[in-house]
């Protein structure tokens, strides 16, 4: 016995080192973990400057496109400096760093099919964040989260869209022909052994830029890079999925990943409350007039699409920052046709009729507000 | 490890689709057949082994080489 225990006890610091690194970067984190570090960060971030979005980043980079080959003159903030655009940008960096540490990374190629239905699903979501003023984190998480109206129709939105997304695929499988997945297989060992120091690499670089940023005068963009690093690697790690969320409880019953968005919202509702309370933040802040058409009908649309893509709109970034090339597939769908949707939205005035904002709070107060978001999740 | 029944193939195939594929697959074999099933996203390794577990299928080995998962699973 005594034998036994001395020998786990590691032997020098090498040992030890590894012996974390494992636990750290080679298995997976729960998705609890991640709960609670996305809920404190959202707060953090609400606190900061504002809460966490993705859609109207995702949408910058196709505006900037129409912009550049001239099909529309938008009048925008530049990418590199919408901080949103380069928070999105930090996830993907971020999730590519915590993937090569963990020696995950691999340009992961995929069937025909699963290009269509990433251009589909991509379409879809760029459509549904419109409506919902807001993706899964900006229309729903950060929504609720800031006690809106618009979050809880956009959350049963985003169940329905699921559901219909969940069905869509096993019709696939049922009904059309078996995919012949002719995917070149590239074998990758030894590349594998250095994808560590690459990580370390990326992860420096990405820092480094935070720190230019920083000198030249643009400290809060800098800061939310560094956000986007973090929760770029905590997503990769956690494997952090909203589509598994909403789905699952359908599919197998796992209710793991529901549990880990659960948390996420009470936490940085509770802080996104504080906040608000106190007057240091705008009570309309993070608000939107999408209650209820906009955000029901947005998180359906949205839901089918993120089932049909493989990933919402955060999990799409840090899926393409690990190498899937579907998921950059669904990227660019969501940016051109966010971009587009959105314009004819705001040209036809129908932008206007999507709904109103209500205030949770607003109606039956603060204790009972949020109290009644804790119970309903 | 190298006696298997069926064969599937779900590389290239995102979340859900390796887990889901693999249930149909299964739903078609009889009792005590073993299923060799591979893919490429990580994910679908905690879907893999997750699903089992729930249905009280038999994960035998589950192994990654280059990239490629490759899982051995024989049906209840």
């Amino acid at each position: 016995m005594a034998d036994t225990i001395i020998k786990q006890e590691p032997e020098n610091l090498k040992e030890v080192f590894t012996s974390g690194y494992a636990k750290l970067f080679e298995q997976q984190w729960p998705m609890w973990v991640g709960g609670i570090l996305f809920g404190i960060l959202n707060v953090f971030m609400f606190a900061y400057e504002k809460a966490w979005r993705v859609s109207d980043g995702v949408r910058n980079w196709g505006n900037w496109f129409f912009n550049t080959i001239d099909v529309s003159e938008m009048i925008i903030i530049e990418p590199h400096l919408y901080t949103t655009s380069i928070l999105n940008f930090g996830i993907i960096v971020g999730a590519m760093a915590s993937a090569l540490l963990a020696r995950q990374f691999q340009v992961r190629g995929a069937p025909a099919r699963e290009f269509v239905k990433a251009l589909i699903g991509g379409t879809l979501m760029g459509i549904g964040s419109v409506l919902a003023f807001g993706c899964n984190i900006g229309g729903f998480f950060s929504a609720i989260s800031a006690l809106s109206m618009g979050g809880l129709a956009m959350m049963a939105g985003l169940m329905i869209g699921a559901f219909i997304g969940l069905k869509l695929l096993v019709w696939e499988i049922i009904y059309l022909n078996p995919v012949s997945s002719p995917v070149s297989r590239k074998k990758s060992g030894d590349l594998k052994k250095n994808q560590p120091l690459a990580g370390t690499l990326v992860l420096l670089a990405g820092i480094g830029l935070a720190v230019v940023y920083d000198d030249l005068d643009y400290s809060i963009r800098g800061g939310f890079l560094v956000f986007g690093l973090v929760i770029g690697l905590i997503m990769q790690r956690t494997r952090f999925c909203f589509v598994r969320a909403f789905r699952e409880p359908f599919l197998s019953g796992d209710g793991s990943a529901a549990k880990g968005v659960a948390i996420a919202v009470i936490i940085s509702a509770i802080g996104f409350s504080v906040l608000k309370w106190s007057d240091m933040k705008d009570w309309e802040d993070s608000v939107f007039a999408g209650f209820w058409i906009g955000s029901l009908v947005g998180g359906i649309i949205f839901g089918i699409g993120m089932s049909l893509a493989g990933g919402c709109a955060s999990g799409s970034l840090w899926r393409a920052g690990e190498g899937h090339i579907k998921l950059w597939v669904a990227l660019i769908a969501f940016a051109l046709s966010g971009s587009y949707f959105r314009e004819w939205m705001a040209e036809s005035g129908w932008i206007m009729k999507l709904g109103e904002s209500i205030f949770i709070p607003d109606l039956i107060g603060w204790k009972m507000g949020l109290l009644s978001i804790c119970v309903l999740i | 490890m190298s006696e298997f029944d069926t064969e599937l193939n779900c590389e290239g195939l995102n979340c859900p689709l390796p887990v889901l594929k693999t249930k149909k697959k299964m739903d078609g074999m009889l009792s005590g057949e073993i299923l060799k099933m591979t893919s490429t996203d990580p994910g679908s390794v905690n879907d893999v082994t997750f699903w089992a577990k729930l249905n009280g299928q038999f994960l035998m080995s589950q192994a990654e080489d280059g990239g490629v998962y490759t899982f051995f699973i024989q049906k209840k």
